[in-house]
């Protein structure tokens, strides 16, 4: 750059330079070498059917991610979704099982989720614990609780013949030859996304996350706003646990739990994406995508699922060292406030 | 070695020398070809209106931005400087203008940090305490309980803190960026003594500034840059003339007066009450404090550090937990919200953390409190509505860049404050709570903000002015309350009201008793005003 150069005209853009995108084009381009690399590895990685039967197993990892970006655009954490899909599930596979009408089991599930929902808002928001911990302590909570209404974590398994069709197709219908629970995830992820990104509780929720006092002094419920973030992400997962004891006619305890941590990297793979490191429905959606594939092309590859586990934590470590590393060259001119992920910061006085 | 008011002699060797200092931000050049020399003992003054590119040329010198070429000699040999660490060896201490410290340490550890002498485990935290407190005393008057967390000072306290740590750190050069901003008279009196004292000792000091008496004060010659490259130097000693010469220099023409917006007196409505304030109490901050504004006036506020003031804007505005009654237009105030929608808007001190939303734009931050206005049905926010609102707002106050979608933390703090003053402005307050509305703001900008508040108080609107410039809130205030230990001490009428006889009531002169135990605080300083 020759310091002939523009000068500063007001009203113009600076023309973006290629070293202040390519911090945010990693993640993407870590899913296409996943893509390509499977491609040329396994000739049945990239058939339609290979790909739609991913995108299946994939739909449950999408809701939880989904409704996981939202308390993390609001400043929090949830760890305790895992538990919110799983006592749906569990209530859910239990209604079916004592004969209740499919549509009851579905309510009732949903009912159990959300009010892990409501349970942790009411600790991080009335209480004022920080979300890391109130969730974690929730989670601890719940997963004791699963084990206690199962008499010790026994699993419930469904007669399959005996589950009625309207409770089954939750989780093995097709709409138009899709899966539903990729219908489910679509659609979620499309009004989630809609919601963040384009309304106004989205726009403040995203404020409160990110300056809460700014949020506050502008006259937001503040409370209010973080509040609605746990009790949607909670409701998503309990969504989801629904889809989950469907699919699988039955309810295994502690299956929930599988989800949270890979729902949390992929929303942080997503934050790479965006300047400010700001997640994104879109961003996580590519983390949930980098997810499937390695897990799908590695078994299709015939690697043990032991090795799951490893590639899943590189895959995130290089998206984020990357994106950091190419972003440490630029000097970012935006001091921006630290990113709260753990803390509701609550205001003195 | 100089003496104070000295310019160094041309022959002596510079300590610091920045040669033909290159820098841009992607396709925006930001330095060209700048240099800058400081001699020992000398107190420099950088100048430049907002964007001239200070902050920029001092954060390339502390390292924590790499010049795109250029060289920087430091006590005669060539040196390279990649990260603060590197500059803090090299003895190069710098008090940034947007503050950097650890919220959660307390006000000794802080001022210790990262120094061998203040290893814990070695130290007992009693005689560590003991010791910071008799240090910050020592060092820049400043008496607070050490073992406070630095969260829980005021901005003036915490900019006091970090200059002690830098004094005590015994730097060979000490660069201040802005460091009055957030200090009331007497701090800067003791502040000034204190760079003196270092002056003294042949250590000097870089003094950026927008408050150009200050500089009259203390510095002796003025580098002054404009739009990213060197627009002179200034001798301030020598000439009558020289600020005249230096505000030329910084905004490249002519300025018919260096004044601040005067208007004529106003006749607020005597039966009308915007803001009512009854017998507020905020522990350890403010005792019983009464006081109305009426509609069509300014009330101007101002005090000392722990005269309460700082606190003063949060508790009217809900922010603060108080005792007491406040309302707006006759509702109560109980929350921010309850505050908000009574028509009231804050402004407040802490402009990148509760003010602009920094990695928002334009557009964004000016539609936030008037939402309503561009929210279609289910809750969707219309662009182009908001965009529209936005435009109107950018023209008004001329905020620049004028691209509604321009991130608002890559503007300049004046142009930050336009569009947080903007927000209000698009949800047609009717009651202005401003927090030190132009702290950090450049020359051109205030008197637009100024110009602003002055057009809404005459259409009706009410304002309380919360601030630690005298010469703002002589200028724009029409009756002045002083603050003294919590306590409104007098009341001044346009008119009645100078800086010298406000920084007396706020020094607590008048007040039985308080001379004897004033100590340090600087009351008797002699501090001279414009």
């Amino acid at each position: 750059m020759t310091a002939t150069a523009t000068r500063n005209r007001p009203g113009l853009r600076p023309a973006p330079r290629a070293a202040d995108i390519l911090p945010r084009l990693i993640a993407p381009l870590v899913l296409a070498a996943i893509m390509l690399a499977f491609s040329v590895l396994t000739p049945t990685f990239l058939t339609g059917d290979n790909l739609l039967a991913v995108l299946n197993q994939t739909a449950i990892l999408a809701l939880v991610a989904a409704g996981m970006t939202v308390v993390v655009r609001s400043g929090g954490i949830d760890l305790s979704v895992g538990v919110a899909l799983d006592l749906a599930a569990l209530a859910a596979a239990a209604a079916i099982a004592e004969r209740y009408v499919p549509w009851v089991a579905v309510v009732v599930g949903l009912a159990f989720g959300l009010a892990v929902g409501l349970v942790n808002a009411f600790l991080i928001v009335v209480l004022r614990i920080p979300p890391f911990l109130a969730t974690l302590s929730v989670w601890f909570i719940g997963t004791s609780v699963q084990q206690l209404l199962t008499g010790g974590g026994a699993p419930i398994y469904l007669v399959r013949s005996q589950v009625p069709e309207g409770f089954a197709l939750w989780g093995n219908g097709y709409l138009l030859g899709v899966p539903f629970p990729v219908v489910a995830a679509v659609l979620v992820a499309g009004v989630v996304y809609l919601a963040l990104d384009g309304t106004r509780w989205g726009r403040e929720l995203t404020v409160t996350g990110e300056q809460p006092g700014a949020s506050r002094i502008s006259g937001k419920r503040v409370g209010a706003l973080g509040a609605s973030a746990y009790v949607l992400a909670a409701g998503v997962a309990a969504l989801a646990g629904v889809v989950l004891a469907s699919r699988t006619y039955a309810f295994i305890p502690a299956s929930g739990q599988l989800y949270v941590m890979d729902a949390i990297g992929a929303v942080f793979i997503g934050a790479t994406l965006s300047k400010y490191g700001r997640v994104s429905v879109p961003g996580t959606m590519v983390g949930v995508l980098i997810f499937a594939l390695l897990a799908n092309g590695m078994n299709l590859a015939g690697l043990s699922f032991f090795w799951q586990g490893l590639a899943r934590g590189l895959a995130l470590l290089l998206v984020l060292l990357l994106g950091v590393v190419l972003a440490r060259q630029r000097t970012s001119r935006v001091r921006p406030p630290a990113t709260a992920t753990t803390a509701v910061p609550a205001r003195k006085g | 070695m100089s003496s104070a008011s000295d310019t160094p002699g041309a022959a002596s060797a510079p300590l610091l020398s920045m040669r033909g200092i290159n820098k841009a931000f992607g396709a925006a050049q930001v330095l060209t070809d700048v240099h800058f020399e400081v001699h020992a003992g000398e107190v420099r003054g950088l100048v430049g209106e907002n964007g001239a590119g200070k902050s920029t040329l001092i954060k390339i010198l502390t390292g924590l931005y790499q010049a795109d070429s250029g060289t920087i000699e430091f006590g005669g040999a060539k040196v390279s400087i990649t990260s603060p660490a590197d500059a803090e060896r090299l003895g190069i201490h710098v008090i940034h203008q947007d503050r950097h410290l650890a919220g959660r340490l307390t006000v000794a550890e802080q001022l210790y940090l990262g120094r061998s002498e203040g290893r814990y485990g070695w130290v007992s935290r009693r005689q560590l305490n003991r010791r910071a407190a008799a240090d910050l005393e020592r060092t820049v008057g400043l008496r607070v309980a050490p073992d406070l967390l630095v969260d829980e000072l005021t901005v003036a306290e915490q900019q006091l803190v970090q200059i002690a740590r830098a004094v005590l750190a015994g730097p060979k050069l000490l660069v201040l960026d802005e460091p009055t901003a957030p200090l009331a008279s007497a701090e800067v009196a003791q502040l000034f003594a204190t760079i003196r004292t270092l002056q003294a000792a042949g250590v000097p000091v870089v003094y950026i500034s927008h408050y150009l008496q200050e500089l009259r004060q203390i510095s002796g010659t003025v580098t002054v840059l404009r739009n990213g490259a060197n627009a002179g130097e200034v001798d301030l000693a020598g000439r009558d003339d020289a600020l005249e010469q230096v505000v030329e220099l910084m905004v490249g023409r002519e300025v018919e007066e260096f004044d601040r917006t005067r208007t004529a007196a106003r006749t607020p409505d005597p039966a009308g009450e915007a803001l009512s304030v009854m017998s507020l109490t905020v522990p350890g901050a403010l005792r019983d404090v009464s006081f109305t504004v009426r509609p069509g006036e300014v009330v101007g506020v101002t005090g000392l550090v722990g005269s309460g003031v700082d606190e003063l804007a949060d508790a009217v505005t809900g922010n603060r937990r108080h005792g007491g009654r406040v309302s707006l237009g006759g509702r109560p105030v109980r929350s921010p919200r309850a505050f908000v929608k009574a028509s009231g808007a804050y402004v407040p001190a802490d402009r990148r953390r509760d003010g602009a939303l920094v990695r928002n734009t334009i557009q964004e931050n000016i539609s936030l409190v008037a939402l309503d206005k561009v929210t279609a049905w289910g809750g969707l926010i219309r662009r182009r509505a908001e965009k529209a609102l936005a435009q109107a707002q950018i023209s008004r106050l001329d905020i620049r860049p004028a691209r509604p979608q321009a991130v608002v933390g890559q503007l300049s703090g004046g142009n930050q404050q336009k569009t947080v003053l903007a927000r209000w402005l698009a949800a047609e307050s009717k009651f202005l709570v401003l927090d030190q509305p132009t702290s950090g703001v450049d020359v051109g900008s205030r008197a637009q903000i100024y110009a602003r508040i002055n057009d809404l108080v005459d259409a009706g609107a009410a304002a309380l002015l919360v601030t630690v410039d005298l010469e703002e809130l002589v200028g724009l205030a029409d009756r002045i309350l002083v603050f003294f230990r919590g306590e409104i001490v007098a009341e001044l009428r346009r008119g009645e009201a100078t800086t010298d006889r406000i920084l007396a009531l706020a020094s607590g002169a008048g007040q039985a008793g308080y001379a004897d135990a004033s100590g340090s605080a600087g009351a008797d300083t002699e501090l001279e005003f414009a």
